[in-house]
């Protein structure tokens, strides 16, 4: 892989930080628990910034892209228990992303990553759950894994999507000319 | 970096879905353990209470200066005795579903099995 310069680098990190908020806040203000009976639900469309970081071998951006966005989107929208949760969830998730490439990257795509990571985020949330409410959130758990697998897969297909349209990393040389830019 | 759905992506859908359906036989059919997690509240003026509703069990609890006798027993919950002087509560019968409530308000005294039926969020996490 070309080496990325670190303007690059940042200029990229901020922008997939900037649309994962975004994408967290409207998450938060159009609730998908309006539409399906389930209180709650997301699709988790903000980690669909981390998949791309990850699979662009940047490791390291995307779990300091993942805290940061927990932690704005904690101060601006959240309290103190939803910050608990979506930091166990968010976390644990980019950790289990990141660890799922490092030994899978010549065999899953975004999709299955998508799925691990939504799967892993709310197992992680139902533990955090456990510790703050008591045994009575494991009752939710397979509605939970359900609504994780199928948003994984939704997510997924998106990051595959826009991956097609905009390859972020690595810069490929097809991936410049294509932006009309000159390879490195 | 793969940029088109392989069969180690569908693998692993098709291994959370088995678990999901897994899990909801588990967790919803299995009569072993229907009332996992469910726990039976009791709220007093002062305090909630906590049981489990698997646990077979008699709880004394005074509220308001009225002791009421809690038992719990197959997954369900009764108000055995009270001192309180109208006995509704006792007269209430047995409770199991989630969801369901014995008052008694004399004692300001409110039993309820936790559970999806009040259909509200206790959390919104985000």
């Amino acid at each position: 892989m070309r080496t990325i310069r670190s303007a690059e680098r940042i200029a990229v990190d901020a922008m997939l930080l900037a649309a994962a908020l975004l994408l967290s806040y409207i998450e938060a203000v159009i609730p998908l628990g309006a539409v399906i009976p389930v209180p709650g639900a997301k699709l988790g469309l903000a980690n669909i910034a981390a998949v791309m970081l990850v699979m662009g071998g940047r490791s390291s951006d995307a779990a300091v892209v993942q805290a940061a966005r927990i932690i704005i989107n904690g101060i601006l929208f959240g309290n103190l228990t939803s910050f608990v949760f979506s930091a166990a969830g968010g976390m644990a998730s980019v950790a289990a992303i990141i660890l799922v490439y490092r030994f899978a990257s010549d065999k899953l795509s975004a999709v299955g990553l998508s799925v691990i990571g939504a799967v892993i985020h709310n197992i992680a949330q139902m533990a955090a759950a456990y510790f703050v409410m008591g045994t009575g959130v494991m009752y939710y758990l397979p509605v939970m894994l359900i609504c994780a697998t199928a948003s994984g897969i939704v997510t997924g297909l998106l990051a595959l999507l826009i991956q097609r349209y905009l390859p972020l990393y690595p810069r490929t040389a097809e991936a410049v000319e294509s932006f009309g830019g000159r390879g490195e | 970096m793969i940029r088109r759905v392989t069969k180690w992506d569908i693998a692993v859908v098709i291994i959370f879905a088995a678990l999901s359906l897994f899990s909801v036989f588990i967790v919803y059919f299995s009569p072993f353990t229907s009332d996992i997690g469910r726990t039976v509240k009791v709220y007093t003026d002062s305090e909630v209470f906590r049981y489990e509703l698997s646990e077979d069990s008699v709880y004394t609890v005074t509220s308001n200066g009225i002791e009421v006798e809690i038992k719990v027993e197959d997954s369900t919950v009764r108000v055995e005795k009270s001192g309180c002087p109208d006995s509704v509560c006792v007269h209430t019968g047995r409770i199991s579903g989630p969801g369901s409530v014995i008052i008694c308000v004399p004692a300001h005294l409110r039993i309820e099995i936790e559970g999806e039926a009040d259909g509200d969020a206790d959390y919104t996490i985000g």
